[in-house]
């Protein structure tokens, strides 16, 4: 098991070497031209992080100089292409990003669009290709669809599968030469990276965060009836107001009481004071404790994407390595590195549902 | 140009003829409107229901009919109709002299593909002719593999087809925010080309358009966006259909309706099974920042598309398929 690692410019060749030194075998980075940014801007991103300078390589003397380092410490670097969509007016500039890639001599492309996928074919680019959590390859079956048509080295499994479900996953594919990659800690999306449309954008909160911070309603679903209400009240408007009417009924069935609505931040802001606070913010979502079951089953690869992470990304390198080189790392020892009581128990911060970290869980 | 309608489940499609009961909401006084619906986003996919027939009138008036009956469910595999509740659906379309579509979901387990399997071998039992919209690459593994006689009967399905929905970006009539740092290109031709950009989808690239139809597709879904997608001339070669008036902007598998009833779902998987809530309450954010209609249902953000449909009812976007929703497909 080895760690694949997100590089941003913060990143130099002295850091890359202390990165190995922690596990990271394998570095994947995002590139975008000048004349693609001064063409599209950055919200039309070829690698969905668009959010600023920091998140993607913008001179071709930085991914040089990264990339050499990260070959010549014997390490690997894979090129993120994994834009959803691609359509037919952005291919030149796209081919032209990928050949000026192809002069750093990448080990692979991380692709999300089938559409890139036949392009590469076409332009002549054979590196093995590593399935984007954005293909959403959910099962064996999308794994082997692609395989038959693609070179494919990896497939990054999506984060929103249980353990249960990612074993039974690989087990299905062991007639199957394809290495597995798991996302293991940063923030782990609200909805599904490859079911998302929106437009990430670092010129406002994105989706997912005005979902996210949105006040949750819950509310009965109308009565089948409910048509014969409204009808009724423009057949009778005074009548609708008196008891046994069908608008009275319909009112005490929507009055009835409902559960609370469930909370995405789990106890709420404040909550475990600065203890949960302190490790939310370098860690976001961590699935420490998942690596154990996830090293038995086969998994080859962990990924630590914290691109544009900088002041973080090496402590949560430090923790992954930890518990990925410790010969038994059980949930208690896993919060014994994390040392934040209040951040493990909130289960909302964990990537993976490992019922053993939480036993006092229903 | 074909007029379908889709019911994700057997309850709802028993209900058809309510689900198509025009009630003209002109003649409700508004305090007595306000008894019934209100701003609370849960109650959205009423009142749309009733906006949307309006506009399906529209159609209706000039010449179209039903013809065919779209159904199955695209987003969560816990809700995936049953083989008897399909093989219901089936024949209750071929009673109304309808075509038949099942609709498959998105994003499938190897326990969701056993029930997809479980389905198409329930529609060969009884020698269904039928189409089948593929939203999930592994489901299109198994057709090739399995049931290579669907090929030729198949539609992209709009979960595969990753357009952009620019919906919480921008309303009718307005741009979407650009960030400009470290850009020296005037602030209107970057929109300019983002938004041309937005439109041109995947399908224009010849080398996948090209595979798309030797997998065996012949049709193609999409939803209707603001920006709407650039369509050369020969139509891609493909038959086109467009949602009304749901489109869906992002789906996940963490579902915050599942989380009424056991809340850890609202933010991690678990194998225990869901307890349904989706067909009990509604549970959506409330996202007043956002010109449209924005809600969820279950796992899935959607968005009312009656504020930019103009462009798709008036005949200036070519297109051979209107599938109706008249409930947000849940």
């Amino acid at each position: 098991m080895f760690v694949t690692f997100g590089l941003d410019t913060t990143d130099t060749p002295n850091k890359i070497k202390e990165y190995m030194k922690y596990g990271a075998e394998e570095f994947f980075a995002g590139f975008i031209p000048r004349n693609w940014l001064s063409k599209y801007g950055w919200e039309v991103c070829p690698n969905r992080r668009p959010l600023g300078h920091t998140y993607n390589f913008l001179q071709v003397a930085d991914l040089r100089e990264v990339a050499n380092a990260i070959h010549d410490n014997g390490g690997r670097l894979n090129l993120a292409i994994n834009a959803h969509d691609n359509g037919s007016e952005r291919l030149p500039y796209l081919r032209a990003t990928v050949e000026t890639m192809e002069q750093f001599n990448p080990d692979g492309y991380i692709v999300a669009d089938p559409a890139v996928m036949f392009s590469l074919k076409a332009w002549g680019i054979n590196k093995p290709i590593h399935l984007s959590t954005g293909v959403g390859c959910f099962s064996s079956e999308a794994v082997r669809f692609f395989c038959k048509q693609f070179n494919i080295r990896r497939v990054v499994i999506p984060r929103k599968l249980t353990i249960r479900e990612i074993k039974l996953y690989i087990d299905n594919l062991k007639d199957v030469n394809v290495e597995f990659e798991i996302m293991i800690i940063g923030y782990r999306c609200y909805f599904n990276d490859e079911d998302c449309h929106s437009v990430h954008s670092g010129s406002r909160r994105n989706l997912c965060g005005d979902v996210s911070l949105g006040q949750t309603f819950v509310t009965r679903r109308f009565p089948d009836n409910w048509k014969d209400v409204v009808q009724s009240i423009i057949d009778d408007p005074n009548g609708a107001f008196k008891e046994g009417s069908l608008l009275n009924e319909f009112r005490k069935h929507m009055a009835q009481p409902v559960p609370p609505p469930p909370r995405y931040d789990d106890d709420g802001p404040y909550c475990g004071g600065l203890d949960q606070e302190l490790a939310k913010a370098v860690y976001q979502n961590c699935g420490l404790c998942a690596i154990k079951p996830f090293r038995d089953m086969g998994v080859h690869c962990l990924k630590v994407p914290l691109r544009g992470s900088s002041e973080f990304k090496l402590q949560s390198l430090k923790l992954v390595h930890k518990v990925m080189t410790h010969e038994n790392p059980t949930p208690e020892f896993c919060r014994g590195l994390v040392d934040s009581p209040a951040f493990c128990d909130a289960l909302t911060n964990c990537y993976y549902n490992v019922p053993e970290a939480h036993p006092n869980m229903k | 140009m074909e007029l379908a309608i889709y019911f994700s489940n057997l309850k709802r499609l028993e209900q058809m003829d309510d689900a198509l009961r025009y009630i003209d909401t002109k003649n409700i006084s508004t305090y007595l409107f306000g008894t019934i619906f209100s701003m609370n986003p849960n109650l959205y996919d009423y009142s749309i229901n009733l906006s949307s027939l309006t506009w399906l009138r529209s159609v209706q008036d000039a010449g179209y009919d039903f013809s065919r009956l779209y159904f199955g469910q695209e987003f969560c595999q816990n809700l995936i109709p049953s083989p008897d509740e399909l093989e219901q659906a089936y024949y209750i379309s071929m009673q109304l002299g309808w075509n038949f579509t099942y609709v498959t979901n998105g994003y499938l387990t190897e326990e969701g593909h056993d029930k997809i399997r479980a389905n198409i071998e329930k529609m060969k039992e009884i020698r269904a002719n039928l189409e089948i919209v593929v939203n999930d690459w592994g489901t299109l593994n198994i057709i090739h593999n399995e049931y290579p006689q669907l090929m030729g009967h198949m539609v992209l399905g709009r979960v595969l087809n990753k357009q952009t929905r620019l919906n919480l970006f921008s309303h009718a009539g307005q741009m979407p925010p650009v960030h400009m740092a470290s850009i020296d290109t005037p602030e209107k031709d970057i929109r300019f080309a983002q938004l041309n950009a937005f439109r041109d989808i995947s399908l224009s690239n010849p080398d996948y358009l090209r595979e798309v139809k030797n997998w065996g597709f012949t049709s193609v879904d999409l939803d209707m966006t603001p920006q709407a997608v650039s369509r050369p001339d020969d139509g891609w070669g493909l038959f086109l259909g467009y949602y009304f008036p749901w489109n869906f902007i992002a789906a996940a598998r963490n579902c915050p309706t599942a989380g009424v009833l056991e809340p850890q779902r609202t933010f991690i998987m678990t194998d225990k099974p869901c307890g349904r809530a989706c067909q009990q309450y509604n549970c959506s954010k409330h996202m007043l920042q956002f010109e449209q209609a924005v809600l969820q249902r279950g796992t899935t953000l959607f968005c009312c598309s009656e504020d930019f449909i103009d462009q798709y009812f008036s005949g200036k976007i070519p297109y051979e398929r209107l599938i109706y929703e008249p409930y947000i497909p849940l």
